[in-house]
């Protein structure tokens, strides 16, 4: 692997954090930027949204019923390098502590993606964003463990 | 009017929605000053629905146009792939189909769904005190006991 291919995946794997960081703190627009001037985000949910302009994306955000919190952890990475750029699988968990429920719900996910270069940074062309498995845990107040 | 739910610490427990065949449950009595008269609290997605439905009987939207036609930079598609059409939404028990026809109703009234359902449901159906939990989204309507059971009947 020479210098730039080691560079490429870094800065992807960068953004693919970004993105999780993004839906961990309700960052609209800092997720906005992770995408490409062009993109198509789909989502495989119970129908399957398709989503092309940050616009939407916005209003994507808005318009479900937020967790209390949450934390999306990637777990693995396979990303492939291409003459136009490259493509990506990301296996990924999500905790997402709902109030409704005082649960949280454990989510596994799979993202395949397409990157492009824009203005020197890597950015998502194509996501398609498919829950694998979930299962709901009770929620408890967050404790710290005594010393001893 | 609308009661804004803080957007990542929702306080309001949305536990009362929850249960239920008609997802209703009772809030206490007292919580609305001295009238006294009991109060529910009644999932959104009925109401979603039934001004979907208004929308399409004055022929704002037709039945069979597909919801992507009517969105900017949002198409739909069903399980099997073909696109989802207005006829198929069904908001009183999907997510996303709520977040779908909320989308609708926005954009072919041109007001936001808590207006609208104030307009158009909530005054005019006699839900008196009735009052939108949620705003981004809209999640819930609490109104008077007996009136949110005449509307469930209607």
């Amino acid at each position: 692997m020479d210098q730039a291919e080691s560079l490429a995946r870094h800065a992807i794997r960068t953004t693919a954090e970004r993105y999780f960081f993004a839906a961990d703190t309700g960052d609209a627009e800092l997720m906005i930027g992770c995408f490409a001037d062009e993109f198509r985000f789909e989502l495989q949910l119970d129908r399957t949204v398709v989503i092309s302009t940050p616009a939407a994306l916005r209003r994507l955000l808005d318009g479900f019923v937020a967790p209390a919190a949450s934390n999306h952890a990637l777990s693995n990475m396979l990303i492939d390098l291409t003459p136009e750029g490259a493509t990506s699988t990301i296996h990924a968990v999500a905790y997402l502590s709902m109030a409704e429920t005082q649960k949280v719900l454990v989510r596994g996910l799979r993202y395949t993606d397409r990157w492009v270069r824009q203005r020197g940074e890597w950015r998502i062309a194509s996501r398609v964003h498919q829950p694998r498995w979930q299962y709901d845990a009770p929620s408890t107040a967050p404790r710290v463990a005594r010393a001893t | 009017m609308s009661d804004a739910l803080p957007h990542r610490d929702a306080r309001l427990s949305r536990r009362m929605l929850i249960g239920g065949a008609a997802g209703l449950a009772a809030l206490p009595s007292t919580a609305f000053g001295a009238a006294a008269e009991p109060r529910i609290t009644l999932p959104v997605g009925p109401f979603i629905a039934r001004a979907l439905g208004a929308l399409v009987a004055e022929g704002s939207l037709r039945p069979d146009d597909a919801v992507g036609r009517h969105l900017d930079g949002i198409d739909a598609f069903g399980a099997d792939g073909r696109p989802l059409a207005i006829a198929e939404l069904d908001p009183a028990s999907r997510e996303v189909d709520r977040f779908l026809a909320t989308l609708l109703i926005e954009r072919i009234s041109g007001e936001s769904l808590a207006a609208h359902l104030q307009r158009r449901l909530i005054g005019p159906c006699g839900l008196r005190d009735a009052r939108l939990l949620g705003s981004s989204p809209v999640v819930a309507v609490s109104c008077r006991a007996g009136d949110g059971l005449r509307w469930l009947q209607g």
